[in-house]
């Protein structure tokens, strides 16, 4: 959700189908909304995969690419949801319900009810999706108010 | 691995500019996790550090991550020296929590308190292990070594633990600081705001646990004013938000989180 959020709040053209390519990412060339999007979904990737060659091979390739700052940052983020995904699915706590209700759409284009850790939450209510996904269209909407506050 | 003097975290040698604000938490992180803690003292909490490393070449890990069930086989880890330090169960938890994340369930944290292990305790661990893991992973990431941990410092935990009537208990596997709970010694928790989401709350059953997991992503991805103000370009980032983004939600994918 916060993708796609992020890509509303920043007026592109990019959307989830970024997320849901083959598992090296978009192929070279599309997904230029997001700068070096393929190269940084291979990177992703290749550290929360765990193989040692594939993650030197992506950075060697996003070195290349968008030089070593971007891969500086790139992996401190990576790094940062290596824990944070950890954390929640150690302590299993589920996603809270604006949450739930905002990310509807995205989470069934993406089949995340999938996976395990979906479990620990409750999905939302029939009855209720509809209310969930207009509540999901107006997310970037009151978040705009956040950018105006800081 | 221990470090004889001070943990650096200079980088002088490194091909890559790393922020020295990331650095500095870093460092700020290695001396915090060789004190005592609140359910663990310094030598067990860098045992907890140890472990996070060690499971990466886990033999057992390996083997147990092809079985269809996380609980298929029927074997224990061979405890190391410092493994003695926090006992099989915490072991096992540690190394299935880095190598099997997917697979988490309810079961490890029963499994933990069958074998005696207090929540905090439990928690403490998580914490530890979760942040620990997030500091080399960022070395990993960038194909550097990973910086020596600390030497502890002497001395019990101190047994501190926030009052029953606090906590809410049973949205999450472990009991959490209630959403008004930041209150009093425990005002900062969720950075000035009256309440605060899941994942922030979800090692507030120790405190410092989850100021350990502040100071590191502060620095590492955003502070918590920062992270639902999704049109700001943060100050000094080689990445903009969307990129950021985009990387979080690839690193949750593979490793199947829901959340």
């Amino acid at each position: 959700m916060a993708f796609r959020v992020a890509a509303d709040m920043n007026d592109t053209g990019a959307n989830v189908s970024l997320l849901s390519e083959a598992e090296s990412g978009p192929p070279p060339g599309e997904g230029q909304e997001v700068a070096y999007a393929a190269e940084l979904a291979a990177f992703a990737e290749a550290l929360a995969g765990g193989d040692s060659a594939e993650l030197a091979a992506a950075r060697a390739e996003l070195d290349a690419v968008a030089g070593r700052a971007v891969t500086s940052d790139a992996a401190a983020i990576a790094a940062n949801f290596q824990c944070m995904t950890r954390v929640a699915d150690a302590t299993g706590i589920p996603l809270d319900t604006p949450m739930m209700a905002a990310s509807q759409s995205v989470r069934d284009k993406l089949e995340f009810h999938h996976y395990a850790s979906a479990r620990n939450s409750k999905p939302i209510p029939k009855p209720l999706r509809p209310a969930a996904r207009l509540l999901g269209k107006m997310i970037p909407a009151i978040l705009k108010r956040v950018r105006l506050k800081l | 691995m221990r470090a004889e003097t001070a943990p650096s975290f200079f980088l002088n040698d490194s091909p890559y500019p790393v922020r020295e604000g990331v650095l500095e938490a870093y460092r700020e992180l290695w001396q915090r996790f060789s004190q005592p803690g609140d359910s663990w003292s310094g030598a067990q909490r860098l045992a907890i550090a140890q472990e996070t490393r060690d499971a990466r070449n886990c033999d057992l890990c390996v083997r147990r991550k092809q079985q269809l069930s996380p609980y298929g086989l029927d074997e224990s880890h061979v405890l190391s020296e410092t493994g003695e330090l926090i006992g099989a169960t915490a072991v096992d938890s540690i190394h299935r929590i880095v190598t099997d994340p997917a697979r988490l369930s309810r079961r490890m944290v029963e499994d933990a308190r069958s074998s005696g292990l207090s929540d905090e305790q439990i928690v403490e661990m998580i914490g530890v292990a979760c942040v620990t893991m997030a500091v080399d992973e960022h070395y990993r990431a960038l194909g550097l070594e990973l910086e020596p941990l600390p030497e502890p410092v002497p001395g019990p935990p101190s047994g501190r633990r926030l009052s029953e009537d606090r906590l809410e208990i049973g949205t999450a596997y472990v009991p959490m600081l209630a959403r008004d709970g930041a209150v009093s010694e425990e005002a900062d928790l969720w950075s000035g705001r009256r309440t605060a989401i899941h994942i922030i709350r979800a090692l507030s059953l120790i405190p410092d646990a989850l100021r350990d997991l502040t100071i590191l992503s502060n620095e590492q991805y955003l502070t918590l004013a920062e992270a639902p103000a999704f049109a700001l370009q943060p100050e000094g980032r080689a990445i903009d938000r969307l990129q950021m983004e985009l990387l979080a939600t690839r690193v949750s994918q593979v490793n199947e989180c829901f959340y």
